[in-house]
């Protein structure tokens, strides 16, 4: 099973995203050999969430073997908790939010208490970076700390060591809580391959099982992970990702 | 064939990680270049920038061409170092422009041009007022990474037709080589690796997807950089 945990549906203010509709990616994954893509709706980091999560879970519905609708929950909003529960209850697979300290820690306990997992994106791509609030290593510590099975979108090797490194000193500092680290998980669409060999060196570092397939479509090339996959050294040829459907049923 | 046409220079780790994926990728050829990012801070960097460039491409002549680097705000070094490289077998000039006069850049430009290089650059807006000034130079856009060039300059850079564009400057954005070939057309694109070779090899698959024919490909993936750098060697 790969599943795609790094996918979007709909466009961003400030460039043309070319066909980003569920039918379009539905007909990617297949042409790509993925079975299945945890899908949020990209607008929604741009604007009101809630009022878009009902649309994507309809506009995913035709294609619900394939594609699984993760909702935007924003904790700033008085209603954060209903759009969260109605995600829920109409089968949102996991929750994203753009949110950060103790908002965060609020949506991310609710997620735990759901059985929901949380998504947070470390980064969308350059331009979006001064409209999106986007997660850092302290944010993702947090929210594991919280409690909630996290899986972190679109880090760099620089974030997900920065990430392992605040997990390792939460572990030691409430002793209580060294099970944080293995609630985190990284998809690997923007780390890089060779010549810098990011993606080999971090598989050593934490083992396949900490990271998870993911492209970013449709703002990047749903080619690139496929591609970093097969570059790896002899070695780690055929190194074993986590899949998220395995952290759903966990 | 396939022709890496800006390949960032790797050394010792990296250089075993970009032979590795070279092969797996299928690379024929390589072009070791490179204009973006800071200039190397003295003459003394920029010349041993052009020496290590030049020992890798002798050490495997067949497989590996080199591109000069020139430092547009040292103009008399710059001069000095196109013409050594000139006779030494580089196949172009990268120009590092930042904080260099205009007066300057030309001067870089014409020397390379009178010399037959094509100049690399990593400034799209500049590249597409150089080629307009120089019209009978050639010239190739590369800035390799995610944030694009602005849609004015890659507009600009597209009306000149002594520009070529480095894919690698589309990086892993999704719609941005579709742009490119609309703008530059297949016979203005040039297929480079930089640093990111799992990137390129994406590249490559997603114009399997996105352009039209076999031919069309072959040019981007080495016809075109065989007919803009003359000096690149025979068959790979």
């Amino acid at each position: 099973m790969r599943t795609d945990a790094h996918a979007f549906i709909g466009g961003v203010p400030y460039r043309d995203v070319p066909h980003p509709e569920p039918q379009i990616l539905a007909r990617v994954l297949a042409r790509e050999g993925v079975d299945a893509a945890w899908v949020a709706d990209l607008p929604s980091a741009f604007g009101d969430a809630h009022a878009r999560n009902d649309a994507l879970l309809d506009g995913l519905a035709p294609h619900a073997a394939v594609l699984r609708a993760v909702i935007t929950v924003d904790p700033a909003r008085e209603d954060w908790e209903e759009a969260l529960a109605r995600g829920a209850g109409r089968g949102a697979v996991a929750v994203r939010t753009y949110a950060g300290s103790a908002a965060l820690e609020a949506v991310a306990a609710r997620c735990a208490a759901r059985g929901l997992p949380l998504v947070l994106a470390a980064h969308l791509e350059p331009a979006a970076a001064a409209l999106v609030r986007s997660a850092d290593a302290a944010d993702v510590a947090a929210a594991a700390r919280a409690g909630a099975r996290v899986v972190v979108t679109g880090g760099d090797r620089a974030f997900v060591e920065r990430a392992l490194a605040a997990l390792d000193a939460l572990a030691v500092r409430e002793a209580r809580d060294g099970a944080a680290r293995e609630r985190v998980w990284f998809d690997i669409a923007r780390i890089a391959g060779p010549s810098a060999d990011d993606l080999a060196a971090l598989l050593r570092a934490a083992g396949p099982a900490r990271f998870v397939y993911g492209s970013g479509w449709p703002l990047r090339l749903t080619q690139v992970p496929k591609a970093n996959l097969e570059l790896l050294p002899a070695e780690l040829a055929g190194a074993r990702l986590a899949d998220v459907s395995e952290i759903v049923a966990r | 064939m396939l022709i890496d046409a800006g390949a960032a220079l790797a050394e010792g780790a990296a250089a075993a990680a970009r032979a590795r994926a070279a092969a797996a990728i299928g690379i024929t050829r390589q072009l070791i270049a490179g204009c973006d990012g800071p200039a190397p801070d003295s003459d003394f960097g920029i010349t041993s920038l052009n020496r290590r460039r030049r020992v890798l491409a002798r050490g495997r002549a067949g497989e590996v061409d080199w591109c000069a680097a020139a430092d547009a705000r040292r103009p008399d070094h710059a001069r000095d170092q196109i013409a050594r490289a000139s006779q030494r077998g580089a196949v172009a000039v990268d120009l590092f422009t930042a904080g260099a006069d205009e007066l300057a850049q030309d001067m870089a430009v014409v020397e390379a041009s009178r010399r037959g290089l094509p100049i690399r650059l990593a400034d799209a807006a500049l590249a597409a007022e150089l080629a307009r000034a120089h019209p009978r130079a050639a010239f190739v856009c590369s800035a390799p990474g995610d944030a694009l060039p602005a849609d004015a300059a890659m507009d600009a850079l597209a009306a000149r037709p002594n520009v070529h564009l480095d894919l690698a400057t589309c990086g892993a954005v999704r719609g941005a080589i579709d742009a490119a070939l609309q703008r530059f057309g297949p016979d203005r694109l040039l297929w480079g690796t930089a640093a990111r070779l799992d990137v390129a090899l994406a590249q490559l698959r997603a114009l399997d997807v996105i352009a039209p024919g076999e031919g069309v490909l072959d040019n981007i993936r080495w016809r075109n950089a065989l007919r803009l750098y003359k000096r690149l060697g025979g068959e790979g």
